[in-house]
């Protein structure tokens, strides 16, 4: 195994504890809650090969799911975000960026924030279609899913800015 | 037969996420509340533990308002003691267990409560929960110090309730919309009802006592084709704001249950 690969393991294990810990509880008095959780989608590799990516990603949703009771909801997000990864990469970074890692150091913010916005929308887009238990409130649902998106990637930017200082 | 597997090893991360976007859905849509509630039990373990260290931290923040909260329970509380002395004896029957609720959903279709409290607290399976507001959900799975309740805004759940008025019964469920209603059905044309009528429980079963307030009529429906009524409730308890609530101990509920058994098996 390389050992690149044992940051993501701990990410693996370690994000959604966070997630239900600390950041299940940012929710404002509302229903938003940021899935910081995203951030082990968007930075596993992407020279790795995408089926073994495919089904950490679905192992990934289905451990969210057992820590938010939710049953496949987070394992269809997930998956469905892991298989469309590399047409954001090639529409955000270009046709060349296919053996490149994006890295949160040399990645501009800029850049990183777009392909994180892609991945943050089509997760919460297949959480909410699939989630939703009656669509007679389709307004709220989708404003649901504008802010929740918003309010996710605002944490997203804020832990990859906040990481870059850090490091620099 | 090698083109075949050629375009098998091509197209592998398609029929991948296929094989793997099926199997979420299945998980997501299989409508046996056993299986289900089996994962949640896995999630009361891993879940419960971290919850409650979180909600030691938040509780500290909430402390005005659940003080205000427990002010007002308090009073309705002993209101109902109050009250309870000018009913028959049976209805003494029932004592409570306070649980602290410790994560509480309900923005999806099936949602849980996970409570504080297990069987060292005395709680068993099928205990029903309420708070002075209101009906709550009915506890599932006891573990030593956790436990997790089907909310009652959870669509696998039917409650048997009844108009305070009239006496008539029906059932009460949650479509899934609103966190602050719930549906009852089942009500028969006979039964006279207008809107701002209060809902209780019907205490046909050992899960809740009979009596106590679910909310009142906020719509109905007199469809000509049935016979019966579609009454939409508004709930008195905010679903959304979970702070104690309490388990109801029927202590002949072993008693009734295999009365019931023994019953249904004739």
């Amino acid at each position: 195994m390389k050992s690149r690969s044992y940051p993501f393991i701990a990410y693996f294990f370690l994000l959604p504890i966070l997630q239900v810990m600390v950041f299940d509880q940012f929710d404002l008095g509302t229903q938003l809650v940021p899935h910081v959780t995203l951030l082990f989608l968007i930075f596993y590799p992407t020279d790795a090969d995408q089926t073994f990516y495919l089904f950490a990603a679905f192992l990934y949703g289905l451990y969210l799911d057992i820590l938010h009771s939710t049953m496949g909801l987070q394992a269809a997000a997930c998956v469905t975000a892991a298989f469309l990864r590399p047409f954001i990469i090639t529409s955000v970074f270009g046709k060349n960026h296919g053996y490149v890692n994006i890295r949160l150091q040399q990645t501009p913010l800029l850049a990183l924030s777009a392909y994180s916005l892609n991945i943050v929308l089509i997760h919460h887009m297949v959480f909410y279609v699939f989630g939703v238990s009656s669509w007679s409130q389709w307004l709220w649902v989708i404003r649901q899913f504008i802010f929740e998106s918003l309010y996710t990637l605002l944490y997203l930017i804020a832990i990859m800015f906040l990481l870059r200082k850090n490091k620099q | 037969m090698q083109q075949l597997v050629n375009a098998i090893i091509r197209f592998r991360n398609g029929l991948v996420y296929l094989m793997l976007i099926s199997l979420s859905i299945f998980l997501l849509q299989q409508s046996s509340a056993y299986h289900r509630s089996l994962v949640a039990n896995v999630g009361v373990f891993f879940g419960a533990q971290f919850s409650d260290i979180i909600n030691s931290f938040t509780s500290y923040t909430n402390l005005r308002e659940s003080n205000n909260r427990l002010l007002q329970e308090n009073q309705i509380l002993l209101d109902q003691i109050l009250y309870k002395e000018k009913l028959p004896s049976d209805s003494l029957y029932y004592s409570s267990i306070p649980l602290q609720v410790i994560r509480n959903s309900f923005t999806n279709s099936y949602n849980y409560i996970t409570l504080k409290g297990g069987m060292n607290s005395g709680i068993k399976n099928e205990m029903g929960l309420v708070t002075a507001q209101g009906i709550v959900g009915v506890v599932q799975f006891v573990q030593a110090r956790y436990s997790q309740a089907i909310s009652i805004l959870n669509k696998d759940l039917k409650i048997n309730a009844k108009l305070k008025n009239s006496n008539h019964f029906g059932s009460l469920t949650w479509t899934g919309d609103d966190p602050t209603k719930m549906k009852l059905f089942d009500v028969p044309k006979t039964a006279t009802i207008k809107i701002g009528d209060t809902i209780q429980t019907g205490g046909m079963s050992t899960i809740f006592p009979p009596n106590l307030p679910i909310g009142s009529i906020s719509n109905f429906v007199d469809d000509p084709s049935t016979s019966f009524y579609d009454i939409e409730i508004s709930l008195f308890q905010d679903m959304t704001n979970l702070g104690t609530v309490f388990a109801i101990d029927h202590p002949l509920a072993e008693e009734v249950q295999s009365v019931q058994q023994s019953t249904n098996e004739k």
